[in-house]
């Protein structure tokens, strides 16, 4: 084999090298490739072994005497009965599964939809996998690896402070399992799975991630597993009977975004990047049309790779600059939106980057991002360093006690996200079981932290945080400040 | 194929010059096509992005031109190099003593590199040298990740000023312009270096019959330690030069310039280090096209689709490359 022969031989080898890489790249940026490597083989397909009943299809019911079509709860599966019918009529609503037997709760008529309703009767001893005599085992996923790392050590410090400042709940400790899902949907489905059959949590947590919190909240649905997490989207999620989330979904920020987009805005122009993931789609949707209720001008609106390549930061960097947007809503990972707020602060352009959100409004950015970032504004469900002492002083006290470090908002983002879970369990009660853990979130209580938002939901609602806190990055200290706490609009 | 016999008689008047002529004419009909789109800024987005991967590339093609193998290994010797000067630069240590310190970390990895890994598998396959090169990527990338935390950071630039040449509107930084010039030089050196020194042949003549090159007294083992050092040095250098444009964290230049560095490497034909260079402008242009176009905003991932689609049709039409030698 001549020279030329061999390194023509290579010349192949590289190109299926880098064609396998682009494929794999590929579908790890797909959000449902995890699905399936999730294997969905529970009640939300309405197969079997489910644990909660879904929600039934919508029935039109007269006023007054619609009836709602059955959930699909399953057979023996569950201790739920399926959700209700959407209608509009609001009529009686038929549990679905067969273990319960309790009829839905539908209301009696008017115009009020029957949506999502508890209509199975919980079990007498519903599943208590995970609580033991002395000790409630729960399980944390977020990445800390991957291509929107946090940082693993600060992370880990913060995980277990909550629950060792409370000590514990109906005499048992509380112990948190913790898993790296490397941002990534396929890894969050793999760690998940790995938390409810291996170390037997009793519910799943999600940090951050959309497509990681999508992913592993439908896994956790077809097992029973309750799902609760920081608000990402909505789509997907909002067809899950045991998924909760704790603070606002982009959707749900959006609304308080566009209004403080308008105020902030001198030009009226107004741009939007958001991360090319299917579960954002619905987000820029709803941001447009937000805007355009505003009655701001959207001079441009474009989705932005997980991973952009340099390329791609500098023309976007470019574009925004020419279409003279003044605000820019961004939806991406902090490493990202540092370099397009760094090019772009390089070419002279420094717009005012709103943003709904946990990760970009971390003081790391600001660290990182200034002076390209100053002036962001992101709304966030934990209040930054500056303001904790007024809602919570416990947790700086809590987080020097147990540490050697100084506190941090990724401990006080874990902080929050834990009291949340506390407040849920003590309203459950120390016989709580996975399933009534959901049906006591249903019920219409009211949690209130003072760290995350108030949170009150319903069986139709399982978005039920009621505010945000707005963040703005402050370049002189490096730090996000907390200029709105709990804000609901501007 | 009829198209092939088509372009014989302009392969045969051409020559050598056939690669970069049709280079150059590539060159000149994407321009035109840009300017006739109205995409002429993503023409200048294209090359100040392709200078990068031009930069990373170049380290490829020195450590593919001299031992055959292709080094997944390079975007990590920049990231550690963009680590070391940052830790300097933090410490007070004076920015050019910090660039020279970076430089020294990222040819010591090279070095470690070479004697660790490479050599011990001097004899294996070209293959198993790729996967061990990528093996020592993954290791650098875990280290980074373990000792410097996923956090972003910044690394100051060696130059500041950012609105000294402005084409088309679009500013280019004097960092930027400092990245043309050292690929620029680079380039001209290792040309030089490979085609009029008696090391460069050395080095050609390891690559190519390493028992000969042997027998006529030239260690070819420390022929490949020089490689692979002056490899992670050039990794340094793109990294130092490109991490204060955006920022860095642990696999910054492998995330980020390494698939579009390879395929920057591949569209040049990988023994051509002008062509490293263009490749990557090819490459920045043809990703800076599928960003600003709205043709493409039903497709996701447009950047990643555009760049394979541009290798594929590259390997079909010219295997070897735009200037390299079949």
């Amino acid at each position: 084999m001549n020279s030329s022969t061999r390194k023509s031989g290579r010349l192949r080898v590289v190109a299926l090298l880098a064609l396998l890489a682009l494929v794999a790249a590929a579908c790890g940026q797909k959000a449902n490739v995890s699905t399936v490597a999730g294997g969905e083989g529970g009640f939300t397909e309405g197969t079997d072994n489910g644990a909660f009943g879904d929600p039934g299809e919508g029935g039109s019911g007269d006023l007054g005497g619609g009836t709602g079509e059955a959930g699909s709860g399953d057979l023996g599966g569950g201790d739920l009965g399926g959700g209700g019918g959407a209608g509009s009529g609001g009529g009686a609503v038929v549990g679905g599964s067969s273990g319960g037997t309790a009829s839905g709760g539908g209301s009696s008529g008017g115009s009020g939809g029957a949506g999502r309703r508890p209509g199975g009767g919980q079990a007498a001893a519903g599943d208590r996998t995970g609580i033991t005599g002395d000790t409630i085992r729960i399980g944390l996923h977020a990445p800390v690896t991957g291509a929107a790392a946090i940082p693993t050590e600060t992370f880990r410090r913060g995980v277990p402070i909550y629950w060792t400042h409370i000590k514990e709940v109906f005499g048992k400790k509380v112990e948190v399992v913790f898993r790296d899902d490397e941002f990534s949907p396929t890894t969050a489905v793999r760690v998940c799975r790995e938390m409810v059959e291996k170390e037997k949590v009793f519910l799943l947590i999600g940090a951050a991630g959309g497509d990681q919190i999508t992913a592993c909240a439908k896994y956790a649905n077809s097992v029973g597993v309750p799902y609760l997490s920081a608000g990402v989207n909505q789509a997907e999620l909002d067809k899950l009977r045991g998924y909760f989330a704790l603070s606002q979904t982009y959707l749900q920020q959006n609304i308080p975004l566009a209004q403080l987009a308008k105020k902030s805005t001198k030009s009226n122009k107004f741009g939007i990047v958001i991360q090319d993931t299917p579960a954002f789609r619905e987000t820029k949707t709803s941001i447009e049309t937000l805007a355009k209720q505003q009655g701001l001008e959207v001079v441009y609106s474009k989705f932005i790779s997980k991973q952009p390549s340099q390329s791609e930061i500098l023309t976007i960097s470019r574009e925004l600059q020419t279409s003279g947007a003044d605000v820019v809503y961004v939806l991406f990972s902090p490493t990202p939106f540092i370099s397009l707020a760094q090019q772009s602060n390089s070419q002279g352009y420094n717009p005012t980057y709103i943003g709904p959100g946990l990760s970009n409004g971390l003081n790391l950015v600001a660290q990182a991002g200034c002076p390209g970032v100053a002036g962001s504004k992101f709304l966030s469900p934990f209040p930054q360093l500056d303001a904790i002492d007024r809602l919570d002083p416990a947790y700086k006290q809590a987080y020097r006690s147990q540490t050697d470090a100084e506190p941090d908002d990724f401990g006080l983002a874990l902080w929050g996200l834990n009291k949340s879970v506390h407040q849920i369990f003590l309203a459950a009660g120390s016989g709580m079981s996975r399933q009534s853990i959901v049906s006591t979130i249903e019920s219409g209580k009211l949690f209130e932290s003072n760290v995350f938002p108030k949170q009150k939901y319903s069986a139709q609602n399982h978005f039920g945080a009621q505010s945000a806190h707005l963040l703005e990055a402050d370049c002189a200290s490096q730090k996000f400040k907390t200029i709105a706490p709990f804000a609901t609009g501007f | 194929m009829a198209f092939k016999g088509l372009l014989d008689p302009v392969k045969r008047r051409l020559g050598d010059r056939y690669g970069m002529t049709l280079g150059v004419l590539c060159g000149a009909v994407l321009t035109l096509v840009l300017f006739a789109i109205g995409q002429k800024e993503a023409l200048v987005l294209g090359i100040i992005a392709g200078a990068s991967y031009g930069l990373l590339g170049l380290g490829l093609v020195l450590v593919y031109k001299s031992s055959g193998v292709f080094n997944f290994a390079q975007g990590e010797f920049g990231t550690v190099a963009v680590f070391a000067l940052y830790l300097a630069t933090t410490n007070g240590v004076p920015y050019v003593f910090s660039v020279i310190i970076a430089l020294i970390v990222a040819g010591l990895l090279g070095l470690l590199t070479e004697r660790a890994v490479i050599r011990p598998l001097a004899g294996a396959p070209r293959v198993t040298l790729l996967v061990a090169t990528a093996g020592v990527s993954l290791l650098c990338i875990g280290l980074e990740f373990w000792i410097a935390q996923p956090e972003p950071r910044q690394v100051a630039a060696a130059l500041t000023r950012n609105d000294r040449v402005s084409i088309f509107g679009i500013f280019i930084s004097d960092q930027r312009l400092l990245i043309f010039v050292a690929i620029a030089v680079i380039a001209a050196a290792l040309a030089y270096f490979f085609s009029r020194t008696n090391l460069g042949l050395a080095v050609l003549a390891a690559s190519q019959e390493p028992t000969a090159t042997n027998l006529v007294g030239i260690s070819v083992s420390r022929i490949s330690t020089l490689v692979w050092v002056l490899a992670a040095v050039l990794g340094g250098v793109a990294g130092v030069l490109t991490a204060p444009l955006f920022g860095f964290t642990p696999a910054f230049l492998t995330s980020t310039a390494l698939v579009p560095a390879f395929t920057a490497a591949v569209i040049g034909g990988f023994t051509s280090l002008p062509g490293a260079f263009l490749g990557g402008v090819i490459v920045g242009v043809v990703q800076a096209v599928a960003s600003s176009l709205n043709l493409f905003d039903s497709v996701p991932g447009p950047q990643t689709a555009s760049l394979f689609a541009l290798l594929v049709l590259i390997l079909l039409v010219r295997p070897q490359g735009l200037l390299g030698r079949s």
